[in-house]
């Protein structure tokens, strides 16, 4: 059987398959109100058929495939994570917090971000930073007084930039993997790339925290969330709450440092231990009432994610992809730095690090002999900011939903600066990678 | 809010209804990808045996893989070709097929493994496209053959950590490349389902005495390391023999030392490891490439993107790219080449390790006539 769109639109077939999709992905969304991850997948479905692949079932069960780990690992971290908010723990922490911190929100929150971004230094993933630490350190963040929505855009930018931090950066390893680039020797440009953003970030978007007069902010006067309080002393109901992010740390931090010795759990299994260690310390609470929450809170992304793997399945069946990568990557040589600065980030809407292995790498290549390893760190700080882009936005989202933000567009209208400012210290990276680089040597 | 959960619960069961026919439905096609292709061994092979009868634990494991033994009649060396170290890599794969079901030794010894990784060729990489199988034309009809992935099948070997650590140099990876055969040597016996087929071939190297081991694989057109051999340092002098032979017949073919701070990799892991001399050939393949367009079995084996052409014309690629792409004629044409100019080049230079090769095409025959031509 032919292919119905190239008979109709020959070597136009491509952008108008692209079309297509992305139309009937939108008018399923805005006018009839479909969930996203549906939404993705009927649109991958029009895109295979218009394509002469009338029965792509295969395809779309594969592309949906795709994110079964982040899957797993998110509705496992969502269990630990609404197991310490139900049992109280999260509370202690905060207490705690108000404590130690009374009148020293600055050295506070320099702290937090950077309790935030350590999950996904170690693991490379914004996912594991936003749903463990990052939530936990929200909720002393909102204890501070400052926004929901501006907490969870901390918490959203921390864990990207903990994925760009080292030692662990996976789309820097992607991309360095595509060219036989060994990961060494990015410690530093990652450092670089990853600190003094977090720094600038962190402290323009606390500053109507910072602003108030010392005396008025206090850990402690703002909203708390509504959680049963631990008896017993505090310091015992401080200890217990560590339990599960204290073993959940052990666990991912293990396999770093004697990876010979220590098999790798998987983050689904290191979250699942870490709840059910939590689970024996912590009081009792409704558990099962807890357990369909935590599934019920995250389903909207998993769903989301199946959708987006279906789509980019079909996108690259179709030649969508190639099109769009030629188009991407075909700027002139002045024009390169441009492209890449636009082009990867938005690319990362489907997959910050699918955008990694398909943009990322033939970038690297078009700017090879530049300092490749300042330059990769600089394309990975960009594929980064993926994990910011709708459709999925899954930093944005899970931030949003670990703060109790209802509506996620309000956490990324607060991420679009820092998201520029981003790209700009991505952009000058690249552009002076050569001077850059001597000085890491 | 009895009606609410009522609904609820209906929807609940209606969804996993849906699932179940979608898993019912689809399960076939996935499933068939577990049959491994049938292939025809040549008068030439005087033995067949399995990988593990050189690493006995992987008997009955995913990763367990035919091994065909060609003997000599006259004594001489011994060489190895893999194929199939990826499972979407087609021209090592059916090069190392037309070796078993062609090949005859005069002298020496030649073993071949066509699925190297036999577990990557149980799945495709999702978000790929890739088809399942493709087609090739012989005199007697089409025969079909499995197109995998470049990793070990997640349900064989899961989950993959964050970071994989090389074991024996400490080196870092994404986490993915711990299924990757050609990240995992020299392996290890107790390690991942990867890092013992990659013992199990060591293993078979340092039993067999392995004189010459050639590792036949294929890249995208972008990627740096293409259309070459790369060879260890103590395989260089020969490599570049092969290189200045193969030039000479029409095909234009680099060469590239083995990097010695990557580690994990069949060139650098035998060759430090083991005796053996080890080389890699790489051709083009485009269907492995970022920048190809509509995917395809016909990609696979007529090789031609519209895509490609472009970013050739744009200078992007590390391969020339003409309208008449890559056919993987002419892919399985230069390693079949290389492999036989390799096994003359070894029997000039160390006569007592040859390995003397007949039954096969030249390059411009296999072109010419197509791979189908020479297939059982």
């Amino acid at each position: 059987m032919g292919n119905p769109i190239v008979s109709l639109a020959g070597g136009s077939a491509e952008p108008l398959t692209f079309l297509l999709m992305l139309l009937s992905f939108g008018f399923l969304v805005i006018a009839r109100r479909w969930p996203i991850g549906l939404a993705l997948l009927l649109a991958a479905l029009l895109g295979a058929v218009v394509n002469g692949e009338f029965f792509p079932l295969r395809h779309l069960v594969e592309g949906a495939f795709s994110y079964l780990d982040p899957i797993l690992v998110i509705a496992a971290a969502m269990i630990l994570m609404r197991t310490l908010a139900d049992s109280g723990a999260l509370e202690s922490l905060g207490r705690a917090a108000e404590e130690h911190f009374r009148n020293q929100p600055v050295l506070l929150l320099g702290l937090l971000m950077l309790i935030i971004m350590f999950p996904g230094m170690i693991t490379g993933s914004s996912t594991a930073s936003v749903l463990t630490t990052g939530a936990m350190a929200g909720s002393i963040i909102i204890r501070l007084g400052l926004s929901r929505e501006r907490t969870a855009a901390i918490i959203a930018m921390g864990g990207v930039l903990g994925m760009v931090a080292p030692p662990v950066n996976i789309p820097a390893m992607i991309i360095g993997g595509g060219v036989d680039l060994p990961y060494s020797g990015f410690d530093g440009p990652l450092a670089l790339a990853a600190f003094p953003l977090a720094i600038i970030i962190l402290y323009t978007l606390a500053a109507p925290v910072l602003r108030r007069p010392a005396a008025t902010v206090s850990v402690g006067n703002a909203e708390s969330a509504q959680s049963p309080v631990q008896t017993g002393s505090p310091r015992l109901a401080l200890w217990r709450a560590l339990v599960g992010p204290l073993v959940a740390t052990v666990l991912m931090l293990g396999p770093r440092i004697a990876p010979a010795r220590i098999a790798d759990p998987g983050l689904p299994l290191v979250f699942i231990a870490a709840t059910l260690a939590s689970l024996a310390v912590l009081p009792r609470f409704k558990l099962f009432a807890s357990m369909t929450r935590a599934i019920d809170e995250s389903l909207p992304v998993l769903g989301i994610l199946c959708g987006v793997g279906a789509f980019i399945q079909v996108m690259t069946l179709t030649g969508c992809r190639g099109w769009l990568v030629s188009l991407m990557t075909g700027a002139p040589s002045w024009a390169i730095v441009a492209a890449a600065a636009v082009s990867i980030p938005l690319f990362g809407a489907v997959s910050a690090f699918g955008s990694a292995s398909v943009l990322g790498v033939p970038f690297l290549l078009s700017l090879l002999g530049r300092n490749e390893i300042v330059t990769t760190a600089a394309l990975s700080l960009l594929a980064s900011l993926g994990d910011l882009m709708l459709p999925a936005a899954l930093a944005a989202t899970l931030a949003a939903q670990v703060t109790g933000v209802d509506d996620r567009r309000k956490v990324l209208r607060l991420c679009i600066l820092p998201a520029l400012l981003t790209i700009a210290v991505a952009v000058l990276m690249l552009i002076f990678a050569p001077k850059i680089g001597r000085w890491f040597q | 809010m009895k009606t609410s959960l009522r609904t609820g619960k209906l929807t609940g069961l209606l969804l996993i209804l849906v699932a179940a026919v979608v898993a019912a439905l689809a399960a076939p096609s996935f499933m068939a990808m577990r049959r491994p292709d049938a292939l025809h061994p040549g008068a030439g092979v005087t033995q067949t045996t399995q990988l593990s009868a050189y690493f006995p634990a992987l008997a009955g494991t995913p990763g367990d893989t035919p091994v065909y033994i060609l003997n000599g009649a006259a004594p001489g060396g011994c060489m190895l070709v893999l194929g199939g170290t990826h499972g979407d890599e087609s021209a090592g794969y059916l090069t190392a097929v037309i070796l078993l079901e062609q090949a005859k030794v005069e002298a020496g010894r030649l073993i071949v493994i066509p699925r190297a990784n036999a577990s990557g060729f149980t799945h495709n990489v999702p978000q790929e496209g890739h088809p399942q199988r493709f087609a090739v034309s012989t005199p007697r009809g089409p025969r079909t053959f499995t197109f995998g992935a470049r990793v070990t099948n997640p349900v064989h070997q899961w989950p993959d950590p964050q970071v994989y650590t090389h074991a024996a140099s400490g080196q870092t990876l994404s986490g993915i490349e711990t299924r990757n055969l050609n990240r995992a040597y020299p392996g290890r016996p107790n390690g991942t389902l990867t890092e013992r087929i990659a013992f199990g071939i060591t293993e078979l190297i340092r039993r067999e005495k392995v004189d010459l081991a050639i590792d036949l694989h294929e890249a995208a057109p972008e990627y740096p390391v293409v259309n070459t051999i790369v060879a260890h340092e103590r395989a260089s002098d020969l490599a570049a023999l092969v290189n200045m032979n193969l030039q000479a017949m029409g095909v234009a073919i680099g060469m590239e030392a083995s990097p010695k701070n990557l580690h994990g990799l069949s060139h650098r892991e035998w060759g430090d490891g083991t005796p053996a001399l080890a080389v890699l050939m790489e051709a083009t393949h485009p269907a492995m490439g970022r920048l190809r367009g509509r995917t395809s079995a016909e990609l696979v084996t007529v090789g031609k993107d519209k895509y490609y052409v472009l970013a050739s014309e744009r200078h992007r690629l590390s391969a020339p790219f003409s309208e008449t792409g890559w056919p993987l004629d002419v892919r399985v044409g230069r390693h079949l080449a290389g492999v036989c100019e390799f096994a003359r080049s070894l029997g000039e230079i160390a006569p007592d390790k040859k390995t003397v090769l007949s039954g096969l095409p030249e390059y411009q025959a296999v072109v010419k006539q197509g791979v189908g031509a020479f297939l059982n």
